[in-house]
Formats: C-alpha cells, structure tokens, sequence
C-alpha cells in the first residue's frame, strides 16, 4: 500500500516528505528490503514552476517555455523537462535514504510530460545486493503521467549501512519523526 | 542541416563554484525546504547534500552546451532529452569549487528515422583530483522539417 505525499497547489511543498530527519534504521527499514515501496510523492507541474525550474536548471530551451516554440518543433505542446521529473524523482529517494548515501541515479524519458500535467513519482526497491563489502540497494523508479502512461523510468542506487554498524548516533534524529511519512513496510 | 559531427569531441574542462544562491534557488524549485536535512546517517555524513540533479545544470549551463549545439547546426527546439544517468563518488556540498570535464561520445544507439543521437559525458573532480560524479547523458535530435 502507497502513503502519498500530495504537494500543495501551485508548489512542491509536499507536507510529510520534507518533515526532519528519518532515524536511520528507520530508512534503512524503508529501502533495506526488495519488495519495499517508498511513499508517492505527487508534483503538479504548472507552467509557473516549469518556468522556475527553467531559471533555476539553467535549461531556457523554448520547448518548455512557449507552446508556440514547442508546436513548431513538432511536439503537440509545451513540455516540462525531463530533469524536472527525474529531480522529483531524486527527492523522492533523499526523502527517505541520506543524501550522501545516493550511488546512482539514472532515467530514460520515454513519454513528454505536458505542461499543467500532475506527476506521480513512486519508487520500490528491486534489489538489495552484497558488491565488493557493500551492501547496495536498488530502487525501481517511475514517474507517471496524469493518464497513468509512463513518462520517466529511472534507477537509484543506494548504499546501505553495513548490518549492525547502526551506532547510538545513527539513531538521533534532528526532529525526531512526529510528523514523518508513513515508511511502508513492503509488500509481504 | 549540417551533419552532426559532434561525437568523440573533448571539450576543454571548467571550473563552478557552486553558489549556495543558485543551489537553494534549485532547491526551491524542486520543493526542497532550506533547513531539513532529510534523513540522518552516520555520524561524519553532513546533512544534506546538494539535490542529485543539481550538477547537471551547471554542467548544461556553464558548459554552454546549447550555444555549442547551435554552432554545430543544432538547435535547442530540436533536441529531446532521451537518457540521463548520474554515477556518485562523493557527495557535493553548496559552496564547493569544481571542476567539470565534458566530451561528447559516440552515442550507443544509431540515428532512426528522422531522429539522430547525441551522447555527452561529463566526469566532475574537486581540487586535488578526487572523483565527485559522473553524468551521462543521451539527446535526441530531430532533423530540420522531421515530423517525429
């Protein structure tokens, strides 16, 4: 069962996803396990964020910008860019594993999303391997479009700690998880 | 349209610094709040990273990639993102110089109909040599008048 994060309208403020730090064995726990899903997060992509975005990216490619521009190349409309969806995509995985501990991150495009469109991220761990010492996850991600087609297919990968080293440190959390997401547990 | 002879290009490597401005802007974009960290590792692992799309951008911006594309004939409307992947050495911090070295590679897959593939690589170092990402990346482009 998925937990969804819906980002608030008009933005990316997406409530539970960005509440404090998970306890470690907590995300651990979250993506530790082939079969465990993390919770959805939801974006819509309004024009004015895709513009944002644009600025922010450094990516001013008219196609995403104008729907005039996008038509004339030949797409039916005004796009938002792929690396929009896999930086949702991105979130969606250091929301629940620490930053630092991101090995891969990879996505092929395969559908335009059409700007005003609302993205639906999900991610499931696939699998948990043993490389070279390492104990590495694999998290299965897709982004869908508002009719449920495939837009961006993508793979995280993840170290995760080594069994046992979860230290009394790796245990604090800076806020504590009052208002963390709800971390599924797996499809068991 | 002239032919795409981009591939096996070395580009010539530039150094960003990357502005803790730019990287909040990009976090805001992406509905990252400033101050939570996301979930905590071990102890020495600093909070929070830049996001991991974050270099990307800099390398499409301060590599000039679309003014490098239309110099060889192609232009930005005509270009589709196809495949990004991004390989992680060592975390990258906001207000961290480095250093990017791109090239453009032969692509894997062969042009296809009125599509054609560029693939560009970029291997990003801090001072010193270390290894901090690797970006890959495939763009489709359409030629003039295609219709796909």
């Amino acid at each position: 069962m998925r937990a969804p994060a819906t980002a608030q309208a008009g933005g990316l403020e997406a409530g539970g996803l960005q509440a404090g730090g998970l306890e470690a064995g907590v995300w651990e726990a979250a993506v530790g396990e082939v079969g465990a899903q993390l919770p959805d997060l939801v974006v819509p992509l309004s024009g004015e964020l895709v513009a944002r975005f644009a600025e922010a990216s450094g990516d001013p490619n008219p196609i995403h910008l104008s729907d005039g521009a996008a038509r004339a190349a030949g797409l039916p409309g005004q796009i938002a860019h792929g690396m929009l969806a896999l930086a949702c995509l991105g979130r969606l995985v250091t929301a629940c594993v620490p930053g630092p501990r991101l090995r891969g991150l990879r996505a092929s495009f395969v559908a335009p999303v059409p700007v005003g469109d609302v993205l639906t991220c999900q991610g499931t761990v696939s699998e948990v391997t043993q490389e070279g010492g390492q104990r590495l996850a694999r998290i299965r991600l897709s982004a869908l479009r508002g009719d449920g087609k495939l837009a961006v297919r993508g793979q995280a990968v993840v170290l995760l700690p080594r069994p046992g080293s979860a230290t009394p440190a790796f245990r604090t959390t800076r806020r504590g998880t009052a208002s963390d997401p709800q971390i599924p547990k797996g499809q068991s | 349209m002239p032919a795409l002879q981009i591939p096996e290009l070395v580009l010539r490597p530039f150094t960003v610094s990357l502005d803790p401005y730019r990287v909040r802007r990009f976090e805001a974009a992406i509905g990252l709040e400033p101050d939570a960290s996301g979930p905590h590792a071990a102890p020495g692992e600093a909070a929070r990273p830049v996001p991991p799309t974050f270099l990307f951008g800099l390398d499409l911006e301060f590599g000039e990639v679309l003014r490098h594309l239309a110099e060889h004939g192609v232009e930005a409307a005509s270009c589709l993102h196809v495949e990004q992947e991004f390989e992680y050495f060592t975390p990258a911090f906001a207000g961290e110089v480095l250093t990017f070295s791109p090239q453009f590679v032969e692509p894997a897959v062969p042009a296809r109909g009125a599509l054609r593939f560029l693939a560009r690589r970029t291997l990003v170092t801090r001072a010193g040599g270390e290894q901090v990402a690797l970006l890959r990346q495939v763009i489709a482009v359409r030629a003039a008048g295609g219709d796909s």
